[in-house]
Formats: structure tokens, C-alpha cells, sequence
């Protein structure tokens, strides 16, 4: 307990000094190319080599932790458990202070080895403890690769469309991090993710002709889910710029 | 409300229970379902299984540790709460009756699932048997209950050794935070245990179906659907017969667990974690907790 409140104690401390201030933040997409991005075994056990993985993103939002409810242990106390919502469609940060935000739509490249500097926006300095990331309306994602298994190949590619009643909104929780003068808000793609569970021989025959997949089967249901997975990104701040 | 207590609260021009006081009684109920099973309700509000299958449930026994009430100012109302054990199938009894609680809002409704204590205090006729299994292995929801399709009965016995807070509730009766003890009266307030978050296909669309499918698959021959058995369903995308042929299904975790669950059986534990509610369909937050 004495750990808590002291880890409490600390924390208020080191949040406050930009805890509310304007402050300049910058944004970076950069693929971490060394985490098996365009070659990788999935789940499924299938050997993949993409082509092209491009995502469709609407919007980011940085959120601070509610503390306006929670008391500064309670707060600590969630910042070291999970937090499930009780049903799809519900909005967990509804009314939650948004410090950090990006809202041009962009169209990200995954496999690109170059970093993406985009341009700074005003935020709010202060703790950050969940962002959420909206896909697109329509296509969301854009893949094409090969996959092998036991010597079988199967080209494929795919435009994923979500259905509408599916939410676009990708929720990250426990980021633990703050936003100050400078900090740099990275956004990166894991496509590895989207194709973690598809089985792509319940695909038609293997064959070297490129196989448009269908929402209708495994390997599209497979890649609805997976863009959507908090495992498809990751979103971290590099405090201090 | 006594005349020098008034004067008080002239004087000092804020009182947190400037209206008087009241009493609280917290009832507990699984819905019709925990006592009909599903389908359940008519027509439009029917709430049944996509795949076919009924549900007749025979035990719904869940373990309470905690409730707790305070305001958005943090005040507390350190309530006396024993631990409970009581078997939704059964009815809805009440739970714990507090009184004189300050009349007026307390913001801050939760609660908490836990395996039975030692002392638990046990509510309506749940067995020694079953008592000593949720405390041997911490569960603090067990389930018994009969599915049905037109090819098959399958037997369920499934133990979740859930461990959360169950905070921040919403009530569901008028969406405002918490509950309004009332002065001078009883003001009901109830833990609603929705069962049919356990058969959700996705927790990704506001309106999931429910299935039952790719679960009775996993049905050993000539024994009850244990919940570790859905183990054998790991790959959420493609979840297969016994045999591992295709169901062409999936289950759509979204972004509402975390971290995401990698096959049924986590699914399902992940699930019930969200299955406490406040007044019926209130929405709380949910927070593992250390076992």
C-alpha cells in the first residue's frame, strides 16, 4: 500500500508540470521494418510475403485518463489492470478528455521504410492513457502477398470492407505515457496482425494466379478481424522529442 | 430532519445530506433468462441463439465480495457489506439492506466479483458441494445448464474464476451515474447479470448474435461442455467441428478486451467479465483485479 500511495504520490508529481498547458506535439508514422512487417509466419502457420498492406485511418485521439472521476490511487490502480467494455459500440472514452488529436484521414503505407514525419498539431500537455485509432468508412485496408505452406502457394489480395454495423474504432489502453512540449506521437502499422489467422487454403485451389478474397470467407473474415485488432498497431510517445 | 442539524446546514450552507436520510435494499437478478434460459421475451424483444439452440439454464450462482457507494467528491458511505453467494436461477432475492444512507446521489456505484470467502453469507439454496468447488477454485461464477438442438442435448458446467471490480456503474433506468437514495423511503437498486454476454458472437456490433454452435463442438462424448474444453476453438476466425472441418463462423473480439483473447475459452472468460450491470442495462467499467 505505501508503495501505491508513494507510486501516486510520484506520479501526480511528474504529470503536473504540463499537466493542461498548450503544448506542440509532432506526429510520425514509422514502420518498424526490423518486426517482421513483409515476411512472416502467421499463426495459421503460413509463410507470408506482402506486396502491399495499406490501411485507411480517419483519426487519432489521445486520451487523458479520467481522473475528474477516479482518485489519483484508484487512477493508479487502473493504470495496472485490464478494462473490458460490456458490449461492441460502446464508446469507453465518451466525455474523456481528448489531450492530442489527428484528423486528417491518411492513407498509411505499412511496408514503407521510410518514417512519415506529418505535420505538428496544438495539444494539451499532460497523461495519456488510451488512444483510439478510426478507420475509414468504406475500405479500410488494401493487402496483396503470397503465402506458402508444406510447398503450397496461394497469391491473394484483398480490399477489406468491415461491415457497417462493425465499429471502426481500434481502442489501445494502458499507454501510461505524457505529452509535453515536443513530444512525438508515433504511429506504427503491424499488418502481421491482419493476417495472423487466415487459413488461406480454405481459399480456392494454391496456384500462382493472383486470388481476389471474398468477405464471405475464412481468410476475409479472418482479415476484417484483424485490421480492426489493437495487435494491428502501435501507438507511443517519445516524451521528450 | 432534526431542527438543530437544519440550523447547521443554514449556517454552513452545504451539507451532504441536507435532504435527510434513506434506505437502500440491492436485489440481484439474472433476468428472466437465468430462470427461463433462451429464447426468452416475444416477438421484436425476443432474444434467442442464431444457431438453433435453447438454453435452459439449472445454476446460475455468482459470489459478491464488495458493494460500494461514494460520491464524485469522494465521499464514502462505508457501507457493512458481508460476501454473498446466491443462485440466480433461483429468483431475485435481496442481497444487503442499508439504512440510513444520506439521502441524494451517490455517483459512484460498484461492485465486486470474487470467489467465495470463507465467510460468505449464502442466499438462497446454493449447496455445500458447489460452495466448496467456487472456493477450491475460484470461481465466482458457476453456471449449470442444458442445450438443445434438434440433433443433440449438450450438458454445461462451466466455472469462471472472474476476479473484478465492476465500477462506475450507469444506471440503467435513466443513464445517470450511480443512484439517488431517496429521503424517507427504499430505494431499490439492483446488480443485473446479463447471461447472454456468454454467447455473443461479437463484441464488435452493438446488436451481436448469439451462438452456440462452435461451442457444443468442443463437446467431449458422454460428458458435460466444460469451460476449458473451448480451448480447442483457437482460431477465432475459424472455428471448426470436432473433426476440423470448417463452420465457416468467427467471433469478433474488437477492441473490447484486452489483451485480445487467442481462443473460445478466453473469449468466454473475457465475456462474463462484462456480464454486471446496474438497474437492468446500466453499463459499468471493468477491472481485473489480483486473485
Amino acid at each position: 500500500m505505501r508503495y501505491l500511495v508513494l507510486s501516486a504520490a510520484l506520479c501526480a508529481s511528474c504529470t503536473s508540470e504540463t499537466s493542461g498547458e498548450r503544448v506542440q506535439v509532432d506526429w510520425v508514422l514509422d514502420q518498424d521494418m526490423g518486426a517482421e512487417h513483409a515476411d512472416f509466419e502467421t499463426k495459421t502457420g503460413y509463410r507470408v510475403q506482402l506486396e502491399e498492406a495499406r490501411i485507411e485511418l480517419a483519426s487519432v485521439y489521445l486520451y487523458a485518463p479520467p481522473s475528474a472521476r477516479l482518485s489519483a490511487l484508484a487512477w493508479l490502480e487502473r493504470s495496472v489492470v485490464s478494462v473490458a467494455h460490456a458490449h461492441g459500440g460502446i464508446d469507453n472514452e465518451k466525455g474523456r478528455r481528448v489531450l492530442a488529436e489527428w484528423t486528417k484521414p491518411m492513407s498509411i503505407d505499412a511496408l514503407d521504410h521510410v518514417p512519415v514525419e506529418l505535420s505538428g498539431t496544438s495539444a494539451e500537455g499532460g497523461a495519456v492513457d488510451a488512444v483510439k485509432l478510426l478507420l475509414r468508412d468504406g475500405v479500410v485496408a488494401h493487402v496483396r502477398g503470397e503465402a506458402e505452406r508444406d510447398g503450397e502457394r496461394w497469391r491473394f489480395e484483398a480490399e477489406v470492407t468491415p461491415d457497417e454495423d462493425v465499429t471502426r474504432a481500434v481502442e489501445l489502453i494502458e499507454l501510461e505515457q505524457t505529452l509535453q512540449e515536443r513530444s512525438v506521437v508515433h504511429v506504427r502499422v503491424q499488418p502481421k496482425a491482419w493476417l495472423d489467422l487466415c487459413d488461406f487454403s480454405q481459399l480456392e485451389a494454391a496456384s500462382e494466379e493472383l486470388v481476389r478474397v471474398e468477405a464471405d470467407n475464412q481468410v476475409g473474415r479472418a482479415l476484417s478481424i484483424g485490421v480492426r485488432s489493437p495487435s494491428a498497431f502501435v501507438v507511443y510517445i517519445d516524451e521528450e522529442g | 430532519m432534526r431542527p438543530f442539524l437544519s440550523i447547521v446546514c443554514l449556517a454552513v450552507g452545504a451539507c451532504a445530506s441536507e435532504s435527510g436520510e434513506g434506505t437502500l435494499s440491492i436485489r440481484i437478478s439474472g433476468e428472466e433468462a437465468a430462470q427461463s434460459g433462451y429464447p426468452v421475451g416475444e416477438g421484436e424483444d425476443q432474444i434467442a441463439l442464431a444457431d438453433g439452440w435453447t438454453l435452459e439454464f439449472h445454476k446460475v450462482i455468482v459470489s459478491l465480495t464488495h458493494f460500494s457507494l461514494a460520491t464524485e467528491d469522494g465521499e464514502d458511505a462505508t457501507l457493512e457489506v458481508d460476501p454473498v453467494v446466491v443462485d440466480l436461477h433461483q429468483g431475485t432475492p435481496e442481497l444487503w439492506r442499508f439504512d440510513g444512507l444520506a439521502a441524494q446521489r451517490w455517483e459512484e456505484v460498484g461492485y465486486r466479483y470474487s470467489k467465495p470467502r470463507a465467510d460468505a453469507r449464502v442466499v438462497n439454496d446454493v449447496s455445500d458441494e458447489d460452495l466448496e468447488l467456487m472456493q477450491d477454485e475460484g470461481y465466482s461464477l458457476l453456471i449449470e445448464a442444458t442445450a438443445r438442438s434438434d440433433r443433440r442435448d449438450v450438458e454445461l458446467k462451466w466455472g469462471f474464476p472472474l476476479a473484478i471490480d465492476v465500477l462506475h456503474c450507469q444506471n440503467g433506468l435513466d443513464g445517470t451515474d450511480g443512484i439517488v437514495v431517496r429521503d424517507n423511503a427504499v430505494t431499490n437498486g439492483e446488480i443485473t447479470v446479463h447471461l447472454d454476454h456468454l454467447f455473443f458472437d461479437s463484441y464488435a456490433t452493438e446488436e451481436p448474435n448469439l451462438r452456440f454452435d462452435a461451442m457444443a463442438e468442443m463437446t467431449p462424448d458422454g460428458r458435460p461442455l466444460m469451460l476449458g474444453a473451448l480451448r480447442g476453438q483457437d482460431n477465432l476466425s475459424d472455428l471448426k467441428s470436432l473433426t476440423g472441418k470448417p463452420l465457416g463462423l468467427a467471433y469478433d473480439p474488437g477492441s473490447a478486451f484486452h489483451p485480445v483473447p487467442t481462443n473460445l475459452e478466453e473469449y468466454v472468460i473475457a465475456a462474463a467479465e462484462t456480464t454486471g450491470h446496474w438497474n437492468g442495462e446500466g453499463h459499468c467499467e471493468y477491472h481485473r483485479i489480483a486473485r
